[in-house]
């Protein structure tokens, strides 16, 4: 683990051949190893899995791995079959899953079905990069339990994850990664979660231990409500978020979640009931940062003002360079991105940072209400606490912040009343001292 | 500044290559203004595929657009008779209608870009053949129904041989260069290394200004060539320094993230074909001048120069972005490449080869450099 843009997944990246190493060796079981050798037993699951969505779970293995002829050249669909279900098996998952799609899976089956294919392929060593953190947390138990099940039958499985709950709990070893060193490396006493924490934070930022302060509220007046609304997938939805305050809501994802999100955005229209907002506009995080947020080709002040270009432009739609420039380099300034060249390219940023950028995106659109998605997810500790300190900044300047997320620490950090959906509805909020913590977990 | 100096570069190393190799007869000025005035109408068209690219759609009925734009241009007037001006109106407004029709089709019923467009050009090939019953249609001497004197023939706009007069050619000249200006400084002011590279991009301006003196490109100015540079200033200024532009560049990279950006992706892609159809029909209108009468076919032949040119904007300019001057440039070399070796001995019936053979070979070094540097 290691804070956002401490060098964890250029390291991966080299192991997986993607970059070449400048200087060095990498040994595999005290050999120098060369490209093909580390392509066959090295295998990393990313984030975005490289499954095909639109093939069956057997496709999307058998892709994988060497032809299994029966007659040159047509396939034996029983070897084929066999490998196909001792792959599975090897994972725990179900083989009735055999023929379904991988676009009709769960994210954490998905993500079982990246494993098994490395597994079937014969890698010895795992690197998974990150996967928990877009699951909820059952799916996300559920595959650190796998894994650990896996190592203890042989396979070396390494682990990227900036949930120091599940490192602290299931790894043999912890490895701390800051600015491209390796700052702690324990082979025997394993480290708590303080610890960790303190490993990872600058000196001066005592961001972690920083406590909340502006917790006791002058709510304003509501700026978004929600009464009876039915999105396609959930509802209803009864609700309100008010200037000064911050509503978090939780649930399992499958059931609509992040709809309520769509719908209080405008980006999708209420199917029965009431969505009433005070103002015009909405400052957007959208959940998936990769495929809903990011231009990836694109400089980060494209990328930042992509929302707001309505406050730039003057006669024919053209343009006010200088002043959204200036614009633009407050925002990364204030939101402390790195690098901060305004020209970088969004993809050459790590997670933390563009999702800093979106966050600019949605408060460059200078609306009262903001509607944030799982504005933590894939974040260090220490950049996760920025952003709490950033939401509460927000707040006690009068904004009315929605949180939709999976992650429980967003929520019993910034917000100030939290709903719990419940299937496809969700029941009232309740403050967050009236909240039954485990109910939330 | 990477983007003009890989742009400045490729075009030099031509110019010198082929300079070195076929001296006079290659640097003459005249002869390749003529190519230039020549591949006006397929570079045109090339423009309205930049803006579609841009937003990631295609539109491959441009050329069927720019042929049946040629025979209303030449038919509206000598056959049926109507007023020249109303007919240059009726032209554009067929090319608007066949991009709504095309955004309709794409946007509205989700039918793929690629197949709907291809079906669309299908269409309007079929329906000037209808028109023009199969074969050519071109004024009939001695009838009242005759084309403008001034829009085609010898002493008319359409043709090579009027030059558009000095001034307003080096007013052009000068609004590109100063937009060329305007961008390097726009990029670079923070850093005074940066201002020193700011000198040399001056520079380099001053001695491409002179070099285009020397050359008496000015003198060389025909009023295609007016009509080009100026619709491509304008496509450019569109797509770098409006909010349309910048959205059709988003939805070109995100088309989620666009959407929930605030873009309104409809709007745009329509306007985008919108565009697109009016360009087509406008390389139609100054083809039928450069001409003076309608065949079947003459501009279909231009879709793949033209998608040549604007991929190769892709690889000239590092971006990695369809790019308007990159399409203008890359359009140009092209026709250079082939009329050099022409020049130097090939047989002209060798240029559709050499053509389809250049854009791979163009593509594919640049990509694999590409590739090598980012390594």
């Amino acid at each position: 683990m290691g804070p956002n843009g401490a060098g964890k997944s250029t390291l991966i990246k080299i192991l997986d051949g993607v970059y070449r190493p400048d200087q060095g060796r990498i040994l595999i079981d005290g050999r120098v190893a060369d490209q093909a050798e580390r392509a066959r037993k090295i295998g990393v699951v990313h984030q975005n899995l490289g499954l095909v969505d639109s093939m069956t779970v057997w496709e999307n293995l058998c892709l994988a791995l060497p032809p299994q002829y029966a007659v040159r050249p047509l396939l034996s669909f029983r070897r084929e079959r066999e490998l196909v279900r001792h792959a599975l098996g090897q994972v725990g998952l179900d083989e009735s899953l055999i023929r379904k799609r991988v676009g009709a899976l769960s994210l954490g089956e998905k993500t079982m079905v990246a494993v098994a294919r490395l597994l079937a392929r014969g890698a010895e060593l795992i690197i998974v990069d990150e996967v928990t953190s877009a699951l909820p947390p059952n799916e996300a138990t559920w595959l650190v339990d796998t894994l650990r099940h896996q190592a203890r039958s042989g396979s070396t499985i390494v682990m990227v994850s900036h949930r120091l709950s599940e490192i602290v709990g299931a790894a043999d070893r912890q490895v701390v990664i800051v600015d491209g060193r390796v700052v702690a490396d324990t082979r025997t006493s394993l480290l708590d979660i303080k610890e960790l924490t303190d490993l990872m934070t600058p000196e001066g930022n005592e961001g972690a231990s920083a406590v909340d302060s502006s917790r006791p509220l002058r709510v304003g007046e509501t700026v978004l409500e929600m009464r009876d609304a039915y999105s396609q997938t959930a509802g209803p939805f009864n609700f309100t978020v008010s200037a000064g305050e911050v509503v978090g809501l939780t649930g399992p994802i499958g059931f609509g979640l992040y709809s309520i999100a769509y719908l209080a955005s405008g980006f999708e229209r209420a199917r029965r009931g009431a969505v009433e907002m005070s103002d015009r506009g909405v400052g957007f995080l959208p959940p998936d940062r990769e495929t809903e947020g990011n231009f990836d080709e694109d400089p980060v002040l494209w990328n930042m003002t992509v929302a707001s270009l309505n406050r730039f432009s003057g006669p024919f739609g053209l343009l006010k360079a200088a002043e959204e420039r200036s614009k633009a380099t407050e925002m990364h300034t204030r939101l402390a991105v790195v690098p901060q060249d305004l020209y970088a390219k969004q993809r050459t940023l790590s997670g933390g940072n563009q999702q800093k950028v979106l966050f600019g995106r949605a408060l460059l659109q200078g609306s009262r209400l903001l509607v944030l998605c799982e504005p933590t997810r894939g974040i260090d500790v220490v950049t996760r606490q920025q952003i709490y300190r950033l939401i509460r900044d927000l707040k006690s300047e009068g904004h009315a912040i929605l949180i939709i997320s999976t992650d429980a620490e967003d929520l019993l950090s910034v917000a100030d009343r939290v709903g719990i959906m419940q299937g496809s509805a969700l029941p009232r909020l309740v403050t967050i001292d009236e909240l039954d913590l485990a109910s939330i977990i | 500044m990477s983007s003009f100096a890989t742009v400045g570069a490729f075009f030099i190393i031509l110019v010198v290559v082929y300079g070195t190799w076929l001296g006079g007869h290659f640097l003459a000025s005249s002869p390749r203004a003529f190519d230039v005035y020549q591949n006006v109408p397929p570079l045109i068209i090339g423009a309205g595929i930049v803006i579609c690219l841009a937003c990631g759609r295609f539109d491959l009925s441009v050329g069927a657009m720019a042929s049946l734009s040629v025979f209303m241009t030449i038919g509206l007037r000598t056959k049926e008779g109507l007023p020249f001006i109303s007919v240059l109106f009726i032209v554009l407004a067929i090319g608007v209608v066949v991009g709504l029709v095309n955004a309709l089709l794409v946007q509205r019923f989700r039918i793929n870009a690629f197949l709907a467009t291809l079906a669309t050009g299908g269409i309007l090939d079929g329906v000037y053949t209808v028109y023009g019953g199969g074969t050519d249609v071109a004024p009939v001497p001695g009838s009242p129904n005759q084309l403008p004197s001034w829009f085609t023939g010898i002493h008319s706009f359409g043709s090579f041989q009027v030059k558009v007069p000095l001034v307003v050619a080096w007013v052009v000249l000068a609004l590109l260069l100063a937009s060329a200006f305007h961008v390097a400084r726009d990029r670079f002011v923070d850093t005074p290394r940066e201002k020193r590279n700011l000198g040399l991009v001056l520079a380099v301006m001053a001695a491409f200004a002179v070099f285009l003196a020397l050359a008496r490109f000015p003198q060389q100015m025909s009023w295609g060539i007016f009509a080009l540079l100026v619709l491509y200033w304008i496509v450019w200024v569109a797509l770098r320094f409006t909010r349309f532009g910048r959205g059709l560049y988003a939805i070109g990279g995100n088309e989620v993230a666009a959407r929930l950006s605030g873009i309104k992706v409809n709007l745009s892609i329509t306007v985008a074909y919108v565009s697109s159809g009016l360009l087509a029909a406008l390389a139609g209108i100054i083809l039928a001048a450069n001409q003076g009468s309608a065949s079947p076919q003459i501009a279909d032949g231009y879709l793949l120069p033209a998608y040549a040119a604007a991929f190769l904007s892709t690889v000239i300019i590092s971006t990695g972005r369809f790019h308007i001057w990159g399409t203008l440039v890359g359009g140009i070399c092209v026709v250079y490449i082939s009329q050099g070796l022409v020049l130097g001995g090939v047989t002209f019936t060798w240029t559709d080869v050499i053509n389809g053979a250049v854009l791979i070979i163009a593509v594919g070094v640049s990509t694999t450099l590409r590739r090598a540097v980012s390594r």
